[in-house]
């Protein structure tokens, strides 16, 4: 929602960006770089600019490493929030960036990129609404033939289309709905190969009748799932026996006149789950049934983290925690995050760094991909092994498996396979289903 | 609210810091004054012992104010964090003055005062007379999600409400420092309120420092050897990484039995101080076995990886 806000926005945007480019104050500046954070989901709002600017006239801007330390400090409350900081800070700080002119347009980057893109939106919006029956019907026959028929798109209506137009699937069935009320069919990745833009986004939704199978799955699958539950007794507010230790204590203190019976209980370890999806271009198929899969798992357990890897990690767990229709959810994804390439190692990698505070005792990573890797084998055979060591298992959902003679003689496959506990294969959700009761009888946990 | 005089400039908090035996580097450094500056508290996450709590301890040698530490743990709740009623003062209260002229209600005002309030280490920190003590709260991530919402209204108001007595405003606001290891997340609520800093391992021009400081005997070259070693461990695969405590606990081990030579054989017998976990004991001990650990070679090669 937040991305089609911002394509709404974006000429709006393109206006602002001729008073930027005389910008040169500092609280200007960063506002402008706070603006561009907030672009990466980093929450720097106005009062972490107040607090900032507070922090300079109370302690001075002092050297360089001094100021982007005090930004940093006030800016970032995550340590992967760092990395984007990090990444951000020399186009809008850097003594070039202060100084040069040529740089001061490299400083309102965001602005420029907003630009670009609602030029390009322009182009996009004119060309749909020049487009005839005839081209309508060219793009039908295109898509058609590009793409193996998995994803169904939905029907959106004309007011809607024109406001997303930025989401590509949706640009599609604004050129198909001319002409036909079929339902069609794509495939998520190929849409964002059409727009031959990286900054296009990409939607995805799922037919109500496969969520509803994928829902059920899921729920299936986790009550099927059990983790070993701890022997000690813990105190707590509603337990089956007395703790007699604590009543001591509490006669002790109220002259034996404890007014409470304190209890105690096993505590209930609750499984958690660590969802990675693959969601490069060789797996948009199985990537759509995976995320359905786990959205199901979401409304079930509700404890449970969701990533995409391809080149890049995305979280995408508040994605689906803040979705308004629970019964039609709709992900809107960059195409650097959907439909890119497969750095399967790197990403864990990147995980095992940046959210170790996932990987404990109490958790299943659950993950869907083929493992056909295009990174280091070393970084993916590292990682596994800290899944394996850290958590309570680890299961792969691969969809190859049940192609006939199959065998996992890819690379990053064999360097995961001596990690992986349950190596089963996923198609539809009947497959989710079967997974769970080929491990119901197993106890996860160490 | 009564202004601070002892706030630490940024020149003089590096070399005071060192004097207590700790190396800080310019971003801790501009933290800790954001600290006074602002009156923010500081997040700090990093791993395991590389120093969040001793951050806390030497700012509250540093400035002579009293530290008040809340170590956090599963459970703990505001009775054990902020205050308590003293049952037993109370009762004993009661009895005494059954047979007094007071009544009911002059009693019921009376045993629901200061002097029957158990002061807790919050409570204690918004109770400072002479000068704003450093508040720790370690490992806030081992807390309940109640409790860190509870601390909410502390760090942002620091302020606390006792419904019999009413609000208690602090004549000094002390300086907060909490720490996570990362176990759980963290509540963005918690994070807006504070500044963050994060600590990572030190590299090894900082570690050797570090081993320097705490044992002003050792040879440059062997604390540099140390250093190089530790990171080696730092990038094997193990269950408890060593931190910086243990590197110090290895170099003083090392010091006492073998003066100044790290040899596969001193290494063998002071694992200990590294390795607390079977597991990492034979990766270690593989290692070291190969020949691998303790060659130039291996050695140089942490020390470009560093930097």
């Amino acid at each position: 929602m937040k991305n089609i806000l911002k394509v709404q926005g974006l000429r709006k945007h393109k206006m602002e960006t001729a008073k930027i480019i005389n910008i040169t104050t500092l609280p200007e500046r960063v506002q402008l770089f706070a603006r561009h954070l907030r672009e990466y989901e980093v929450a720097a709002g106005p009062g972490e600019i107040i607090l900032f600017l507070q922090a300079v006239a109370e302690t001075g801007p002092g050297d360089e490493e001094n100021f982007k330390a005090m930004m940093r400090m006030i800016f970032c409350s995550k340590k992967e929030e760092l990395e984007i900081f990090n990444m951000l800070y020399p186009l809008y700080f850097s003594k070039s960036a202060l100084t040069n002119t040529i740089d001061r347009k490299r400083i309102h980057l965001s602005s420029n990129l907003a630009e670009k893109q609602s030029d390009h939106q322009e182009e996009k919006n004119q060309s749909v609404k020049n487009k005839s029956k005839k081209e309508a019907k060219q793009t039908l026959e295109a898509i058609r033939l590009a793409t193996a028929v998995h994803n169904t798109e939905k029907q959106q209506n004309s007011s809607e289309r024109e406001a997303r137009t930025a989401a590509l699937p949706i640009n599609q069935s604004a050129a198909i709905s001319a002409e036909s009320d079929k339902k069609v069919e794509t495939k998520v990745w190929k849409a964002s190969r059409f727009t031959g833009n990286k900054f296009h986004n990409i939607q995805v939704s799922f037919e109500k009748d496969s969520l509803t199978a994928f829902i059920s799955a899921a729920r299936i699958f986790d009550k099927n799932i059990k983790i070993k539950q701890g022997r000690r007794w813990k105190s707590q507010h509603k337990g089956k026996r007395i703790d007699f230790r604590k009543l001591m204590r509490k006669i002790m203190q109220t002259g034996g006149r404890a007014a409470l019976l304190p209890k105690k209980a096993r505590p209930v370890r609750k499984t958690k789950y660590l969802l990675l999806c693959d969601s490069s271009r060789s797996m948009a198929d199985f990537s759509v049934n995976f995320l359905q899969f786990a959205y199901g798992l979401t409304l079930t357990s509700g404890k449970a983290e969701i990533f995409l890897f391809s080149n890049t990690l995305k979280r995408i767990t508040q994605q689906f925690k803040n979705i308004q229709d629970k019964g039609d959810p709709a992900f809107i994804f960059s195409s650097e995050e959907w439909g890119s390439g497969t750095r399967i190692g790197d990403s864990f990698i990147k995980l095992t760094e940046n959210y170790e505070m996932m990987l404990t005792k109490d958790t299943i990573v659950l993950i869907g991909s083929d493992g056909l890797d295009t990174g280091k084998t070393e970084s993916l055979r590292k990682s596994m092994e800290i899944f394996q060591r850290k958590t309570a298992g680890v299961v792969w959902f691969n969809p190859l498996l049940a192609v006939p003679g199959y065998e996992p003689e890819a690379n990053g496959m064999k360097a995961a396979l001596p990690y992986i506990d349950s190596f089963l294969s996923a198609e539809d959700a009947s497959s989710y289903q079967k997974a769970a009761f080929k491990i119901r009888n197993r106890e996860w946990g160490k | 609210m009564r202004e601070i005089t002892n706030i630490l400039t940024e020149d003089t908090i590096e070399q005071v810091f060192r004097k207590h035996q700790y190396i800080t580097d310019r971003s801790i450094v501009t933290a800790l004054r954001l600290v006074q500056g602002l009156n923010k508290p500081l997040l700090i996450e990093g791993p395991a012992g590389v120093g969040k709590t001793q951050v806390a301890k030497v700012l509250a040698e540093v400035l002579e104010t009293p530290l008040i530490r809340l170590q956090c743990y599963e459970g703990l709740d505001v009775h054990n964090a902020l205050y308590e009623w003293n049952y037993q003062k109370q009762l004993l209260h009661i009895q005494l003055t059954e047979k007094t002229d007071a009544s009911v209600s002059e009693r019921e005002q009376e045993i629901f005062g200061p002097d029957f309030l158990l002061r807790r280490p919050l409570l204690e920190a918004l109770s400072a007379e002479e000068a704003p003590p450093v508040l720790l709260i370690d490992e806030i991530d081992r807390a309940d999600e109640e409790f860190e919402a509870f601390l909410l209204e502390l760090l942002a108001e620091f302020q606390i409400t006792i419904p019999e007595i009413g609000t208690i405003l602090p004549k000094y606001k002390p300086y907060v420092i909490l720490t996570s290891n990362r176990t759980r997340e963290l509540s963005d609520a918690l994070r807006r309120r504070c500044l963050y800093q994060w600590f990572p391992y030190p590299d090894i021009k900082k570690e050797t420092a570090i081993i320097q400081a705490h044992l002003p005997e050792i040879n440059e070259t062997a604390a540099e050897k140390i250093a190089a070693v530790i990171i080696k461990i730092r990038s094997m695969p193990l269950n408890k990484v060593p931190g910086v405590a243990e590197t110090l606990d290895w170099a003083e081990a090392l010091m006492l039995m073998h003066k100044n030579e790290i040899t596969a054989e001193a290494m063998k017998e002071t694992l200990g101080c590294l390795a607390k976990d079977r597991d990492d004991w034979n990766i270690i001990e593989n290692h070291l076995e190969d020949g691998g650990l303790l060659s130039e070679k291996y050695l140089k090669s942490a020390g470009a990886k560093e930097a």
